[in-house]
């Protein structure tokens, strides 16, 4: 069976548990339709589509993204819920509960850089900080990504182009919390370069840099991982730690190379 | 040409670091500066000068010579 025909069934399943689910009960939490859809797909018919998969393989990848299994089916998901205005975004949380404090505390900057997976769901652990949230992305996908993760503040876009960075020095005085993703694709391959010039700026002005890790959970929850980045002035070196982060906690792995 | 010209095309050569010819008439845009290299032309600028150029005004600078029209006016 194709991806495309893998996708089709995928898609006729959340649609078709969606509809059951919303006909059968007027009132349904949204949370319960997501628990139904995710039990449905997760659990029973979308995996045993994908012939020679074990759910548990997690370098799987769904286009250029690397998005592993779990991530795909929470993308299809939450997308097919906006489609049909179902008001649900995933539950986040973390154990490094001690480095979100840290985080929220401080007043000065701090740099959070990730990788790509459709959603920006570090962001809703910072939902009530009382400072602004800048991030860097692509319109219109960063701003479906902040609506796909249920982030209802107003976060301080910055276009990703030649001049990001310099608009960057701009909010870094005014102690913005900064997330942004650092992978990149050329030629349409997969998104498995790490940009390093968030690393370097992080250096140049003496910012703290965390790396955050987002993992779907069998239960299609998000565990947020996070780690204060080693205090290198070397740019490369500090993208080849994140990628060394990122490849040994959680569950999921992806390819990724520090630049081209 | 004045010698702040001058030193204004030199910056551009040094960072942009391209075979693109620098004169006043250069198209910002061939140069292909990454976001990286915009911050420190700007903070190169900045230090040479000691005028700062906002980010607002210098992305709307087409080529050199609108930069330097910046620098003028401050």
């Amino acid at each position: 069976m194709s991806r495309e025909e893998q996708d089709q069934i995928l898609n006729t399943i959340i649609v078709n548990t969606i509809r059951f689910a919303m006909t059968s009960d007027k009132k349904i939490h949204p949370e319960k339709i997501f628990q139904m859809v995710w039990d449905i797909v997760f659990d029973k018919l979308y995996l045993n589509c994908i012939q020679g998969t074990d759910k548990n393989i997690n370098n799987i990848s769904f286009g250029t993204y690397q998005l592993n299994v779990r991530d795909y089916l929470l993308y299809k998901i939450i997308s097919l819920f906006r489609h049909y205005k179902i008001d649900y975004s995933p539950f986040v949380s973390t154990n490094d509960n001690a480095l979100l404090d840290e985080i929220k505390g401080t007043q000065k900057s701090v740099i959070l850089v990730s990788v790509h997976n459709g959603f920006t769901h570090n962001l809703k652990l910072f939902e009530d900080i009382n400072r602004g949230i800048t991030t860097i992305g692509v319109q219109p996908y960063v701003n479906q990504a902040l609506d796909r993760s249920g982030i209802k503040n107003k976060i301080n876009v910055i276009k990703k182009d030649k001049y990001s960075l310099a608009y960057l020095k701009k909010v870094i005085s005014e102690g913005d919390l900064i997330s942004s993703t650092v992978d990149y694709s050329t030629n349409k391959g997969l998104f498995k370069h790490i940009n390093t010039n968030l690393f370097k700026f992080a250096a140049m002005n003496n910012l703290p840099l965390y790396f955050i890790k987002s993992d779907v959970t069998e239960t299609g929850k998000v565990n947020i991982m996070m780690k204060l980045a080693p205090n290198s002035q070397d740019p490369n070196i500090n993208a080849g730690d994140y990628i060394k982060f990122y490849n040994s906690v959680g569950h999921s792995r992806k390819i990724l190379v520090v630049g081209s | 040409m004045t010698d702040k010209k001058q030193k204004l095309l030199d910056i551009f050569a040094e960072i942009s670091n391209t075979d693109v010819a620098i004169n006043t008439e250069t198209n910002i845009d061939a140069l292909d500066l990454d976001s990286l290299e915009t911050l420190d032309l700007l903070m190169v600028i900045e230090n040479e000068f000691k005028q700062e150029i906002a980010i607002d005004k210098f992305s709307k600078c087409t080529d050199i010579a609108s930069v330097y029209k910046i620098l003028e006016s401050n």
